[in-house]
């Protein structure tokens, strides 16, 4: 088992919030977002990412919309949706909360 | 690139078992997601055989996509159970209510209200790109054509050569056309579309024999099983909602299918044992067996 892609796979929704959060994009976007605030680090498997994306439009934490860009070419941008907002605050809490206690436990002085 | 993207999508479609309307939303964003990596790699100045490959590579397995999509899309929501209840419900409540009985104003009224209501409802789900709630709707569409065969058989003998000759023929090829259509996206829709068929078919089957000979027997018989005619309808009611609700394509057909028994022991309890045994183990299987053709056109049209 890889385990940098479970852990990607399991906070693959806080990442995409947090996206999305700052300002609504389309999926390609949202990839080039990812790696270039990762400095390259998450890569998705791409085709992946749109089934993720309807998984929180169906729970209502995100919102799509087909906007024409300047090209012509039509995009469907993601939106956050109030709670989608809550329930990103949430995830960060938890991770938050999650990463200080990781990094107490391995750290070699123990705090 | 257009060639292998063609390939992709297509793939992607074809393992889509899924609402219209998402599948169309997700073949488009594929296509776009397609575009602009493939414009990405060609400004770095890859060549297009090259760029495609990679493109390819990095959407990953076209089947794995559509499999992760269809846990995402497999159920629908209370709201559109509702909906594609609906239908079956009002025809369920027209009966329950004898709406025939006393056409006034207001019976009048609600009732053109009905069927007005009915093909908005369709022309909106269409327009929408033919979700999945639309389809219980669309089935309604497709009864006179079995209700004027019915009703053409049973005209006076020098009259039924129209039926023999004329009708019959135009409403299969009608039927098939529009069952075609459906199978463009998924035989179980076909199938929930044309749920309430041969329960219409049986029921008309029962009533249909008196209405030119004796018109009274026939308003009275109709009256009569009127509150068994509604039950079957609210059965139709909940297997189109379940239908939406699960997850599992098994359990899909199996709401489908199974109380489709349980409605023909409701007819024949209703019928008087009219049609004996074996005339009701024919219509229960003929029916099940109408409920699958859209199944076996599928395989032959692939």
């Amino acid at each position: 088992m890889n385990y940098g892609r479970e852990l990607l796979k399991g906070n693959t929704d806080s990442l995409l919030l947090s996206v999305i959060g700052r300002e609504p994009m389309y999926g390609y976007q949202i990839i080039k977002e990812l790696e270039k605030r990762s400095s390259g680090y998450f890569q998705f498997r791409e085709g992946t990412l749109y089934p993720a994306l309807h998984r929180l439009e169906k729970a209502g934490l995100v919102t799509g919309q087909w906007k024409k860009l300047p090209s012509g070419q039509v995009r469907r941008y993601y939106t956050l949706t109030d709670k989608g907002r809550q329930a990103l605050e949430e995830k960060l809490s938890v991770w938050r909360g999650f990463s200080t206690a990781i990094n107490a436990v391995v750290s070699p002085n123990g705090a | 690139m257009t060639g292998r993207l063609n390939t992709y999508l297509e793939t992607v479609r074809a393992s889509l078992k899924l609402d219209p309307a998402a599948k169309q939303v997700v073949l488009r964003e594929l296509r776009a997601h397609f575009e602009d990596r493939w414009a990405e790699l060609k400004r770095q100045g890859i060549p297009d055989e090259v760029a495609v490959d990679r493109v390819m590579r990095s959407l990953g397995s076209p089947r794995v996509v559509a499999q992760q999509l269809l846990e995402v899309y497999g159920h629908g929501t209370w709201r559109q159970a509702m909906v594609a209840a609906m239908p079956h419900l009002i025809v369920a409540w027209l009966l329950a209510i004898r709406a025939w009985q006393e056409i006034n104003w207001l019976s009048g009224t609600l009732l053109a209200l009905t069927i007005l209501g009915m093909v908005t409802v369709v022309i909106y789900g269409w327009w929408q790109g033919k979700p999945t709630w639309v389809f219980p709707w669309l089935g309604y569409y497709t009864i006179p054509v079995i209700a004027a065969g019915v009703l053409i058989v049973s005209l006076p003998d020098r009259l039924n050569w129209i039926a023999g000759f004329v009708y019959i023929p135009l409403a299969i090829c009608a039927l098939y056309y529009i069952v075609r259509q459906t199978l463009r996206e998924d035989w179980l829709l076909a199938t929930l579309m044309l749920l309430p068929m041969p329960i219409v078919f049986t029921w008309i089957l029962l009533l249909g024999s008196t209405i030119y000979t004796d018109s009274d027997l026939f308003v009275w018989q109709f009256s009569t099983k009127a509150p068994a005619m509604a039950l079957s309808f609210l059965a139709l009611a909940v297997m189109s909602a379940t239908f939406i609700r699960v997850r599992q394509r098994r359990v899909k057909i199996a709401a489908l299918l199974t109380p489709e028994i349980g409605i023909f022991i409701l007819l024949a309890l209703t019928s008087e044992n009219s049609f004996g045994f074996l005339g009701w183990l024919l219509l229960t299987s003929g029916s099940l067996a109408f409920l699958l053709i859209p199944r076996l056109l599928e395989h032959r049209l692939k």
